[in-house]
């Protein structure tokens, strides 16, 4: 069987301090060994640094300015309910698509936001986060009965997280080993050019377990520890399986940190008199038109209420700068705020005009929610990660690129070890 | 979903009369609501900084502009994707020509006077061009011919953006390009069940 030409893992949500580190104790020495035949690293996620935004530049190699995908929960146009942004948003085509144009086959497995599953050409592909129903989430549908077989499940039950961390963490476990059993099964059954995966698990135990990773508490950091461990094991099944020249890509979509409490913007925004929200509040269609200069929509996403793109907006065209300035300097004096970047400085490209006004940025443990349901300023929850903008990381086998990586270099290295031209692309090929 | 024949949809007016609005917003709802993931807009802005780079805004280059916008739509209707153009092209025999081109044609006029534009220009184009500061600004000191007899005009003044968009689809179920919809979700990225599961998981993770 003939091996994949590329290969991508992707360890969602991984920082690379956190792999320095269990490298520093002798640890996950697959990974390890990788790092030391290449370099890994520190990579950058896009803003907001959230996993549909991110996976969406690792798979197009563009900035969100170009892609489209701004959160997983947009603004209709012209109304106040919501939407969720799905494999439809992302503007620009992935690898796996340059890679199906030239003739090429492609697997792809659980990358997030790539729900529906779209027919692939010759190919196979399986969504990844968020995809509500398996039976829509897999091309070709002929496909279903192999990942029953193996008990394959698209993500855990995240509800579980709050409110049975037993449960929670048993199921992290027995759901990765089937992840792992399909990705085998799959290299060792179907030739591919490009076999493009992500282990999204790993994010879903930085949200509940983070900070008890971090404080040594028993025995969730022993079940962190154990099940990077497993991580570091299956990625050691799949390297078994590749040639030794194929280009082999790892990477996380954002970093992570100890979550201390979640900001609930829009409730300090409402403080300070720029929003005006319904009680009880539900959504952003709680927000009061007439009454309302500015909102934000999670994770920091702060728009202008502007006449004639927001329904009953009422800052006139005529004020939209000034009053953007304005906001922009009334986040920047705030505690949880580090930065408040304007969109034309966040974004560039034919997608651009439609992100956000400002997007913010917040120091480590405080995390940006555009959640409205809450009346205070700020809590702590369940949650005990968040995610980071930088210390994601990037490592190519063999390679040593040196500097910082972004996460849409994978794109580039990706068309780069296909033989396909990257030169359009945002990203960097890490040789 | 239903197989039907792909066609250009053309936004003609004069600069911030709504035509860029309406070309997203008639994007979202073909493809959220009808299932036509393989869609593609064509500004006129992005246009001016890719294809016609370069170009300029005498009468010619602005006609060879709209040969160019006109080729890539004609392309792209042959192929099976539906395309939407959202740009000034002032020149009424320019359109007809792109008309003539394409084949499959909708021609969108949006109607709005040059004040009424003016009136809601954030970016201060229009005040730039009256001051002098901006040569051969379409409404000011260059022509806009409307269409002698566009498949639709629209009053984006006096009229809500959805209640125009609602007038557009009518227009292409009317003109066969679309099918009218069978109810339901048929065609949706997320059915209303699948809406609240997806709801559900973001919250658990504190995106909602």
């Amino acid at each position: 069987m003939p091996g994949p030409r590329v290969c991508v893992i992707g360890l969602d949500g991984t920082p690379a301090s956190y792999l320095r580190r269990r490298f520093a104790e002798g640890a996950l020495p697959n990974l390890a060994a990788l790092a030391q035949q290449g370099e890994l690293l520190s990579s950058w996620a896009p803003l907001p640094p959230i996993s549909s935004v991110s996976w969406a530049s690792a798979s197009t190699g563009t900035n969100p300015g170009r892609h489209g995908v701004f959160g997983f929960v947009e603004r209709k146009p012209q109304t106040w309910e919501i939407t969720f942004t799905n494999v439809m948003t992302i503007r620009e085509p992935a690898v796996w698509q340059h890679a199906a144009r030239a003739g090429m086959r492609s697997i792809v497995i659980n990358v997030p936001g790539t729900y529906p599953a779209q027919p692939q050409q010759n190919g196979i592909l399986v969504s990844g986060f968020v995809s509500p129903v398996l039976e829509k989430s897999v091309q070709p549908p002929s496909l279903l009965p192999f990942l029953n077989e193996r008990g394959y499940l698209i993500d855990v039950d995240l509800g579980l997280g709050h409110k049975d961390l037993e449960a929670f963490s048993e199921q992290l476990f027995t759901h990765h080993a089937a992840r792992t059993r399909v990705l085998c099964d799959l290299l060792d059954t179907e030739a591919c050019d490009l076999f493009y995966a992500a282990f999204t698990g790993t994010d879903r135990l930085h949200h509940f377990l983070w900070e008890q990773m971090e404080k040594g508490e028993e025995p969730w950091a022993g079940r962190f520890a154990a099940y990077y461990d497993a991580i570091d094991h299956s990625v050691g099944q799949i390297v078994q399986r590749l040639d030794d020249d194929c280009r082999l890509i790892l990477l996380s979509d954002h970093g992570f940190c100890r979550l201390d409490e979640e900001v609930f913007v829009n409730r300090w925004l409402e403080r300070d008199g720029w929003v005006a929200l319904e009680d009880p509040a539900q959504s952003i269609a709680s927000i009061i038109p007439d009454r309302t200069r500015a909102y934000c929509m999670d994770p920091g996403r702060l728009y202008v209420n502007l006449a004639g793109r927001e329904p009953g907006g009422i800052v006139q065209p005529s004020e939209y700068e000034s009053v953007r300035a304005e906001l922009k300097s009334w986040a920047e004096s705030q505690p949880w705020v580090t930065r408040a970047t304007v969109r034309e400085e966040a974004f560039s490209g034919p997608m651009a005009e439609h992100g956000p006004d400002l997007v913010l940025s917040s120091p480590n443990g405080l995390d940006l929610k555009g959640a409205v349901r809450t009346k205070e300023l700020q809590a702590k929850g369940r949650l005990t990660g968040m995610h980071t903008q930088d210390d994601a990381f990037v490592l190519v086998r063999g390679a040593h690129p040196g500097g910082e990586g972004k996460v849409e270099d994978v794109a580039a290295t990706v068309l780069d070890g296909l033989g396909l031209d990257p030169s359009s692309l945002d990203g960097r090929v890490l040789r | 979903m239903p197989h039907t024949p792909a066609f250009t949809v053309w936004f003609t007016g004069l600069p911030q009369s709504g035509k860029s609005t309406l070309a997203d917003l008639l994007a979202y709802e073909l493809r959220e609501s009808r299932g036509l993931s393989a869609l593609e807009i064509l500004d006129g802005d992005v246009i001016r900084t890719e294809l016609s780079r370069g170009l300029g805004f005498s009468r010619e280059d602005r006609d060879e502009n709209i040969r160019r916008i006109a080729f890539v739509c004609k392309v792209l209707t042959r192929a099976g994707v539906p395309n939407i153009v959202a740009a000034v092209s002032p020149y009424r025999e320019a359109r007809e020509q792109a008309r003539a081109s394409v084949g499959r044609f909708v021609e969108v006029y949006c109607a709005a006077t040059a004040d009424q534009c003016a009136e809601r220009d954030y970016k201060g184009n229009y005040a730039r061009a009256r001051a002098g500061e901006i040569a051969h600004f379409t409404g000011v000191d260059d022509p806009y011919e409307p269409p002698a007899s566009p498949e639709l005009t629209l009053d984006t003044v006096g009229r809500s953006p959805e209640d125009c968009l609602a007038e557009i689809m009518q227009k292409l179920e009317a003109l066969g390009y679309l099918t009218p919809p069978g109810g339901g979700d048929a065609g949706k990225a997320y059915s209303s069940e699948e809406e609240a599961e997806v709801a559900s998981r973001l919250e658990s993770l504190g995106y909602m």
